[in-house]
């Protein structure tokens, strides 16, 4: 149902995209086919830091974005503190993690 | 339709939803589309420590073009009449 994102409508979102990004953003407006825009768009890109000067985390500000449908595999509402928790235990319990992995439509 | 109305049956339930990129994530059923877009309520993921990121989902929607496996609880579902409404909607239509 093309309702199916309107409680978010102005809403602060993450939205996971199939080649793995993570882009936050607020949801100006949807279609039923998932085009998204978002204002104030940002990319969360996580990293494993090599060195004491490198971040885990960088968000990478992208402005007013459109994400086409297609390229939609999550979207979701953001849990309260846990970004922030996770900022300041220095991103504890992320040595083991894995990026997301690119949808892939079949495997051989 | 079968399946669009065989998951609207199992709103309300814990499903966990394996995505083609091999997350799994586990939620209740808050609602399913007709594309089989679905949403979940409570989302936790399976793997947490491989995918920490993650952790802030609280309630999603998902794409029904992402979804590779639904996983349903077996005590929901009566195989024998699912089987035989799909059998029902695959059957040649009578000519009339």
């Amino acid at each position: 149902m093309a309702t199916a994102l309107k409680e978010w409508k102005d809403n602060e979102v993450f939205v996971i995209t199939c080649d793995g990004r993570y882009i936050q953003g607020t949801l100006a407006g949807y279609d039923q086919l998932q085009n998204l825009v978002l204002k104030e768009a940002q990319e969360r890109v996580y990293q494993l830091p090599k060195s004491d000067d490198e971040d885990t985390l960088e968000m990478v500000p992208l402005g007013l974005y459109l994400i086409r449908g297609d390229n939609v595999a999550i979207v979701s509402d953001i849990r309260e503190g846990v970004f922030e928790q996770q900022a300041n235990s220095n991103f504890e319990g992320f040595e083991n993690a894995e990026g997301i992995h690119p949808v892939v439509q079949a495997k051989f | 339709m079968l399946f669009y109305s065989f998951f609207k049956t199992l709103v309300g339930k814990e499903v966990a939803v394996e995505l083609k990129n091999d997350v799994v994530l586990t939620g209740t059923l808050h609602s399913v589309d007709q594309y089989l877009n679905v949403k979940l309520n409570n989302v936790q993921v399976v793997d947490k420590h491989k995918y920490p990121q993650l952790l802030a989902l609280k309630n999603c929607f998902i794409r029904g073009s992402v979804v590779r496996y639904i996983q349903i609880p077996t005590g929901e579902v009566d195989t024998e009449l699912l089987q035989d409404a799909a059998r029902k909607e695959n059957a040649p239509q009578k000519a009339s």
